[in-house]
């Protein structure tokens, strides 16, 4: 008598067990969609973090090669758009100075240097259009408006939603 | 032993409050870096909005400075130029609820402030707000530097209005002249004109004092007699001192005898020689057939006949024809009579260096002068 009385007291019953599996898997999945949040939030920052910095270059780079340019070769008229800058400099070495869109990138070339990419391999440029709002009183003097779209290029297998980031921006010229 | 060796409610309650505290941590961690994420993308498009309002300014100051209009001012597009419309502008495609606006001041004469401010709604409580300026000046204006002139004075005339002092300078300034005859009204004598027989020496030429348009008048009498081939006339001198001026005739006439069976004429004349006129060179005529009342002719122009300048003489004559048998008397009368020419300044000469016109009314002041760059 007293020792199955000590034995019921000693294990966990069955319903125990289960409410005790319970509980933990009910953590378990808690914990496990917590860190899934933080590690797809985390992803995306990154992709974020690469879009602005890719964008900020950009529109550094347009900014200080606008600025010093002597005028604008592409687009060319007032109210054209293209989908590059070209634009015309004073300085041999660096005429002309064309950003074009080219397998999804932003590529700088200047004068008879190779091209070079602008932005990163891990985000694609899926927009680069450059409209002259010249106008026409003032044909020396211009300004272009550019609109850039960018998207994080997260391989297509990914679970990770691809971010976008789109901006535009006009810039006068200074010459 | 004790009853209770397992964990009791108390204690599983404050391990899941642990666990909860610390779950929600993790969160509230995640969710910041998330909204700093958005606020960094939301404050590069609000730098490149403003930007752009600065730039667009920038290119509407290169257009026209005058467009440049104190207050605040929205941005658009229109017809492939920026320009200023209405007060904001809407830039929601871009930030949630976001609006630009161009503010511009003045920074003293030629300078103005612009601020392009962009406010947007950031999901909170608060409006998250960027502004960016830049100070525009008037480059292009262009300042004419004050010309003028020296040099003496010249007596003057009339100025020539022309945009430019090119055709002026170098040039021959002419007087503006004019002159009359005088003493038109024949009011208390008739100085200044001569009366003459025009091949006809009973014909007398008197001053009336009375009854003439209005008071004294000149006349001519050709009294009655047979045989009549003549007249009279009243002649005065002038001295034109410019060639080919504008010069007219103003005068009034009245018949006031006439009788049937003469040939009566009236005529006005402007010749070189004080003598008896030649019919046929007349600068107006007229056929009396009646006694008629005081008419005026006013302006015959004669200016072909004093072409060159020199002197002239003005002439009002009265002829008649009248046949064998006893006709007549014939008289007429005028008044009111004067010859004036005129004529306006002009330049001629060969232009040299010359620079920015002076306006001025009269060229009294440019006569002579040395016009300085």
């Amino acid at each position: 008598m007293d020792t199955l009385e000590k034995k019921s007291h000693d294990g966990f019953s069955i319903i125990e067990l289960i409410i005790y599996l319970a509980i933990f898997s009910l953590l378990a999945l808690a914990l496990s969609s917590v860190f899934w949040q933080v590690l797809q939030n985390n992803n995306r920052q990154l992709a974020i973090t690469e879009l602005m910095a890719n964008a900020n270059l950009i529109s550094h780079q347009i900014e200080l090669n606008v600025k010093n340019a002597q005028s604008i070769n592409q687009p060319a008229s007032p109210g054209q758009t293209a989908n590059q800058l070209s634009l015309a400099m004073a300085d041999s070495s660096i005429n002309p100075t064309i950003f074009n869109l080219q397998d999804q990138k932003i590529n700088l070339s200047q004068g008879a240097n190779p091209s070079q990419p602008l932005t990163s391999d891990r985000i694609r440029v899926v927009n680069f259009t450059t409209t002259n709002l010249t106008s026409s009183a003032t044909s020396t003097l211009g300004i272009i408006k550019l609109s850039i779209d960018l998207e994080s290029n997260n391989p297509a297998s990914s679970i990770f939603r691809p971010t976008t980031f789109s901006f535009t921006m006009s810039i006068s010229l200074r010459q | 032993m004790p009853p209770s060796r397992g964990q009791s409610l108390i204690e599983i309650i404050v391990a899941m409050a642990v666990f909860v505290l610390a779950i929600s941590a993790i969160f509230a961690i995640s969710g910041s870096s998330f909204k700093n994420s958005q606020k960094t993308q939301e404050y590069f498009l609000a730098k490149e909005i403003a930007r752009e309002g600065v730039e667009a300014s920038r290119a509407i100051r290169d257009n026209n400075w005058a467009n440049l209009t104190n207050g605040d001012h929205g941005l658009t597009i229109n017809n492939n130029q920026w320009i200023f419309q209405g007060t904001e502008d809407d830039v929601s495609a871009q930030l949630p609820q976001g609006k630009r606006k161009i503010n511009i001041s003045d920074l003293g004469t030629d300078r103005k402030l612009i601020v392009a401010t962009v406010a947007w709604d950031n999901g909170g409580a608060s409006i998250d707000q960027l502004q960016s300026s830049t100070i525009l000046t008037n480059w292009q204006k262009t300042t004419v530097p004050p010309s003028y002139c020296h040099g003496a004075a010249r007596a003057c005339d009339t100025f020539v209005a022309s945009p430019t002092c090119s055709t002026q300078d170098g040039c021959l300034w002419t007087n503006a002249f004019s002159g009359a005859t005088t003493n038109p009204g024949f009011t208390s004598n008739s100085t200044g004109w001569t009366g003459a027989d025009w091949l006809w020496r009973a014909t007398t030429e008197t001053r009336v004092a009375t009854g003439g348009n209005p008071g004294g008048f000149i006349r001519i009498r050709v009294p009655k007699t047979r045989n009549i081939l003549g007249g009279g006339y009243w002649r005065q001198a002038f001295t034109t001192t410019v060639a080919n001026p504008t010069a007219t005739v103003s005068f009034d006439w009245k018949n006031i005898a006439y009788a049937s069976g003469g040939t009566v004429t009236a005529y006005v004349f402007v010749d070189t020689e004080s003598g008896v006129p030649i019919i046929g060179t007349q600068v107006w005529s007229q056929t009396i057939t009646a006694n008629t009342v005081w008419a005026s002719v006013s302006s015959v122009n004669v200016s072909n006949k004093v072409a060159t300048a020199g002197t002239y003489y003005l002439k009002v004559a009265y002829y008649v024809a009248g046949g064998s048998s006893n006709v007549g008397p014939f008289t007429i009368g005028f008044d009111n009579v004067q010859l004036n020419w005129s004529k306006t300044g002009s330049c001629s000469g060969t232009p040299t260096t010359c620079d920015i016109f002076l306006t001025q009314t009269t060229c009294q002041a440019q006569l002579d002068c040395q016009w300085i760059p």
